[in-house]
């Protein structure tokens, strides 16, 4: 029996050296934050189409131009529709608390309840929170990273993490990150919902270098459990650009396109 | 045919080995059938019905909808909310369910002096009189929830739960109602409904009705036989054959993935009752024969050669009625009627075959019992005798009164009605029926009208013409109040508006709709989901129907009809009506087609059939002309006495003209035979005295497996039942009477032309 314990110890010491031998390479909080430098921001100016496809098959297309701002206090955004023509001008400014969204048809801007903010983001398979990680604040922030494996993902060397949220208010009970090992950059992200179901598979793809910075202008977010799916396709992105607070106020808003 | 005899009086063991393999096989496959209560089944897959109905579902979330109402004193009391919040919960946890509203889950568009919110119609439950007083008047006065999820009167509660298209809505049903069972309202009742509830509850008694119905008309079976026979293998035989018959038919629908439905629910009983009649016929001659002196062998032999042809035939025109119903649209039908002839088939080669076989391997029974005591053969051949005696005298009285009665029965015709309504399966005082009136009493109804509309649904004009639909679609007073992205798009102007009610209008140019829309998505109400799709292509517009009654669907589809010329006839549109209620009436239609096509189809196979065998032409014309007019007498009762053709009753003339015509062919081929040593009066006289002994005693035992019927729970059975009784009489009646007097009229004239010739020569 006495073995039996001491043969573990020594099985543990070992697999625990491997362990701290490999975390010195990187370690799973390490790579995150390597993956929040590479996609945070803390400003930037973005043009992109975003495809909503329903479980039936229908599409709708809208073309948007994003802008926004890390300040010390706030995030903020201001999103613009530039396309189809019908809501062309239309224009959403958020900041913490609030949302504001200017209709040029009707000439004038309306508030939008606060709770919005916790649903999906325009529509899409996308959550504010999500599109905020994505784009701007980073993941560090929201989740506490392991390192599972490395594992070749569509022919690149990844580092497969878990990321477990640090609040009990996220949507999401474990995500699960592949991160490219040479550009730091997730090519693969599972989001598990409260119960521990699949919920969504967000995919990035052509991945092309801007400003010095490794980007996916393609990214597909999947809805497995509703069989819906959202595409965004990056045609313009400039980062750390300076831009004026005063962008992102009301009057800013109403001044439309 | 005598190679076939030769074969069977050869190797009876054989033949019993392979009867035994086939009916285990099948036995294992009969365990797979179970009943299904689903509309669609009814419809070819590719029918345009079910398309629209399927897309609906798929485009717009659940086209099945469960509904779980609460009646109450005063549903605006915390005690009464909390109910429903907890039920909303409940069901909303049950897998299948899309989503759950009512009041508790329902979502407004709430306008302020700062901009607007999608809330929740009840935020918190108010606690003070005052909350609640507002509550009960903001609700109440508001249609978008009067008639749908709450009782103009404040009475009732409604719970509406979408059936996620990807389950089986039964299933779901069922899983709601067990949550239910185990649940306790604080105060009121709950109550259960919608198509998925109906179909479940109906599938379940309809499984029960007929454990109760086949061990009846099993046992009645066997009475009759023991009455006939008197002796064990005279009940046993034909009882094997039956039973034989029904496992190879429920194992033949087995390994086709059929399912029983509420339209052959009933294909069990039939061919109990008539599948037994073959077995009577062989073993009855075989006594005849040993009585008569024969051996074993001679006696199956001689059987097989007399008996086997009329046996045939009569069997050959059953099989024949039933399958007409394969050139009806109605699936269900199609395969009621196929799968019913087999049955029949397969009871009438077992009775040729298996039971010759047995005869064959079983020793010659002690004593045959003459067939019945003299004193009743006394009273039936006295009965026939008079009825001979009546026809031969007063022929052309029993033809004028047949004519009468075919004029009364044509006059009730024209009110005659279709009804395809599956809630008339249920009889008033039973549970769902009671729910389903409820519900339609206190709320708008439970099944809804579905409009789809494929164009540019953001256009004004457009819009517009919605909303003008929607609104006279109201002012019919058949649906309540209809919903669609209209009263989304006039609620969010509205509330930009501070809440102005004058401010309830469409927004006015197709830039305002699509920010309007856009607002919405912003403001993460999915309430749009239900009502348009993604691509602004369609748009689904909504109305519970308040009657669903026949007449009342039938005056609310072309109300939409001419409504829909009104107002999109001239826009570059396209559209369409779905849901349960038209599903139900497209139903009604295809039973009509189906019923004179297969109608037809029946009548001419028959004339055929017996053309062939008899090889008369006046034969076959007269046997043809009397069953058609049993039918027509059959549709002109109906019409009289109000009972529609609905998805059961519609069998009847296909049964009437299969089953029925047998009685004039007994009768004529006895003609035919006496003839050939006596005159026809003589002839007519004998066939009726002779064949009518085994008519009276065919017709009684069919006529008495039919009454069996009356004991179902399902009102539209028992119609079925006592409607077959009824042709059954007049088909055996007639053959008894008005054929003789047809025959001898017929040859009366033919006589006279032919005195004529001869004198003219």
């Amino acid at each position: 029996m006495k073995k039996t314990y001491i043969f573990l110890f020594i099985l543990g010491l070992i697999l625990g050296s491997c362990g701290i031998g490999f975390a010195a390479e990187l370690t799973a909080s390490e790579i995150l934050e390597k993956v929040d430098t590479v996609m945070a921001s803390d400003s930037k100016i973005m043009t992109q189409q975003m495809t909503l496809v329903s479980s039936s098959g229908q599409e709708r297309t809208r073309e948007i131009q994003l802008q926004n701002k890390r300040t010390a206090s706030k995030d903020l955004m201001l999103v613009r529709f530039l396309s189809p023509s019908d809501v062309r001008g239309t224009g959403l400014l958020m900041d913490d608390e609030d949302t504001w969204l200017y209709l040029p048809a009707l000439g004038r801007s309306r508030r939008i309840a606060g709770h919005a903010k916790k649903g999906s983001f325009m529509g899409s398979d996308l959550s504010y929170d999500d599109m905020e990680q994505l784009g701007m604040t980073g993941f560090s922030n929201d989740f506490v990273a392991t390192l599972l494996r490395s594992e070749v993902l569509l022919g690149t060397e990844t580092y497969v993490l878990a990321l477990e949220p640090q609040d009990n208010d996220s949507d999401y009970s474990k995500l699960v990150m592949w991160v490219d090992q040479e550009r730091f950059l997730p090519r693969k992200i599972e989001y598990v919902d409260t119960s521990g179901q699949l919920l969504k598979v967000l995919h990035n793809e052509s991945l092309r270098e801007v400003d010095g910075r490794w980007i996916a202008s393609a990214m597909e977010m999947q809805n497995v459990q509703e069989g819906t799916k959202t595409l965004l396709r990056v045609s313009d992105v400039e980062f750390d650009v300076a831009i004026s607070d005063s962008i992102f106020t009301v009057r800013s808003l109403e001044r439309g396109l | 045919m005598q190679f076939v005899y030769a074969k069977i009086l050869k190797y009876p063991k054989v033949v019993i080995a392979i009867v035994v393999l086939f009916t285990i096989v099948f036995g294992v496959y009969a365990r797979r059938v179970g009943i299904t209560t689903d509309i669609k089944a009814f419809f070819p897959e590719d029918h345009p019905q079910v398309i629209s109905y399927d897309e609906i579902g798929e485009k717009f979330g659940g086209a099945d909808r469960i509904m779980v109402a609460l009646t109450t004193a005063d549903v605006f009391t915390v005690t009464n909310l909390r109910s429903i919040e907890q039920l909303t919960q409940e069901i909303q946890q049950i897998p299948g369910v899309t989503n759950v509203r009512s009041l508790t889950t329902i979502e407004e568009i709430a306008g302020s002096d700062w901009g607007i919110e999608v809330v929740p119609l009840i935020g918190e439950i108010p606690t003070d009189q005052q909350g609640m007083d507002l509550l009960r008047e903001r609700v109440l006065g508001d249609e978008m929830y009067v008639g749908t999820i709450v009782s103009s009167d404040g009475t009732g509660a409604l719970h509406v739960a979408e059936v996620d298209p990807d389950y089986d809505a039964v299933e779901v049903a069922l899983a709601v109602q067990e949550r239910l069972s185990s649940m306790d309202v604080a105060e009121g009742k709950l109550y259960l409904t919608g198509t998925p509830v109906l179909n479940a509850v109906l599938a379940d008694s309809m499984q029960a009705d007929l454990m109760k119905l086949l061990p009846v008309v099993l046992l009645l079976v066997a009475f009759v036989l023991y009455l006939y026979f008197r002796n064990f293998r005279g009940v046993i035989l034909p009882f094997i054959t039956v039973l034989i018959s029904v496992i190879w038919t429920l194992g033949l629908m087995g390994l086709m993935g059929k399912q029983l439905s509420p339209l052959n629910a009933v294909m069990p009983v039939l061919l109990v009752s008539l599948g037994s009649a073959y077995g009577i016929y062989i073993i009855a001659r075989y006594n005849d024969e040993l009585l008569q002196g024969a051996d074993k062998e001679k006696a199956v032999n001689q059987t097989l050669k007399s008996v086997g042809i009329s046996v045939l035939l009569a069997g050959a025109t059953t099989i024949a009625g039933f399958a007409s119903n394969a050139s009806s649209s109605i699936t269900l039908m199609k395969d009621f009627g196929l799968f019913t002839a087999y049955g029949v088939l397969v009871a009438l080669l077992i009775s040729l075959t298996f039971i010759p076989a047995m005869l064959l391997l079983l020793p010659v029974p002690k004593k045959i019992a003459t067939q019945r005591s003299n004193e009743q053969q006394g009273v039936l051949l006295t009965i026939l005798a008079r009825v001979a005696h009546i026809v031969t005298q007063k022929k052309r009285q029993v033809l004028m009164v047949m004519a009468a009665i075919l004029v009364v029965a044509l006059l009730g015709i024209p009110r005659l009605s279709t009804d395809s309504n599956f809630f008339n399966f249920f009889a008033d005082d039973t549970g769902p029926k009671i729910a389903y009136e409820m519900v339609k009493d206190k709320f708008s109804g439970s099944e809804s009208v579905e409009i789809v509309i494929r164009g540019d649904v953001l256009d004004p004009e457009l819009l517009h013409a919605m909303r003008d639909f929607q609104s006279d679609l109201e002012q019919t007073g058949l649906v309540g109040h209809p919903q669609s992205i209209i009263n989304i798009l006039e609620r969010v102007n509205m509330a930009l508006n501070d809440g102005d009610p004058s401010f309830e209008i469409l927004p006015t140019t197709r830039e305002l709709a699509a920010q309007y829309l856009l607002l919405m998505e912003m403001s993460g109400g999915e309430m749009l989901e239900q009502f348009v799709t993604l691509d602004y292509e369609q748009a689904r517009i909504q109305a519970l129907v308040k009657d669903s009654s026949n007449e009342a669907t039938t005056r609310l589809f072309s109300e939409i009809d001419r409504l829909f010329m009104e107002y999109f006839g001239d826009l570059d549109v396209e559209v369409t009506q779905t849901g349960i209620i038209a599903l139900l009436d497209a139903l009604a239609s295809m039973i009509i087609d189906g019923q004179i096509s297969s109608l037809f189809t029946a009548l001419v196979t028959v004339f055929v059939i017996v053309l062939l065998l008899l090889r008369s032409w006046e034969g076959s014309l007269f046997s043809t002309a009397i069953v058609a007019s049993t039918i027509l007498i059959n549709f002109g009762l109906m019409g009289w006495l109000g009972i529609p053709l609905d998805i059961v009753t519609v069998l009847i003339s296909s049964i009437g003209i299969g089953v029925g015509v047998d009685y004039s062919i007994h009768i004529y081929t006895r003609y035919q035979e006496e003839r050939q040593a006596h005159d026809p009066v003589q002839s007519v006289t004998r066939a009726i005295m002779h064949t009518g002994k085994s008519i009276v005693t065919n017709a009684g035992s069919v006529i008495a497996g039919f009454l069996i019927l009356l004991l179902s729970s399902f009102p539209p059975f028992q119609y079925f039942g006592s409607l077959v009784t009824g042709t059954m009489f007049v088909a055996s009646a007639s053959a008894l009477t008005v054929l003789p007097a047809l025959i001898l009229v017929r040859w009366e004239s033919k006589e006279k032309t032919r005195k004529e010739v001869i004198q003219r020569s």
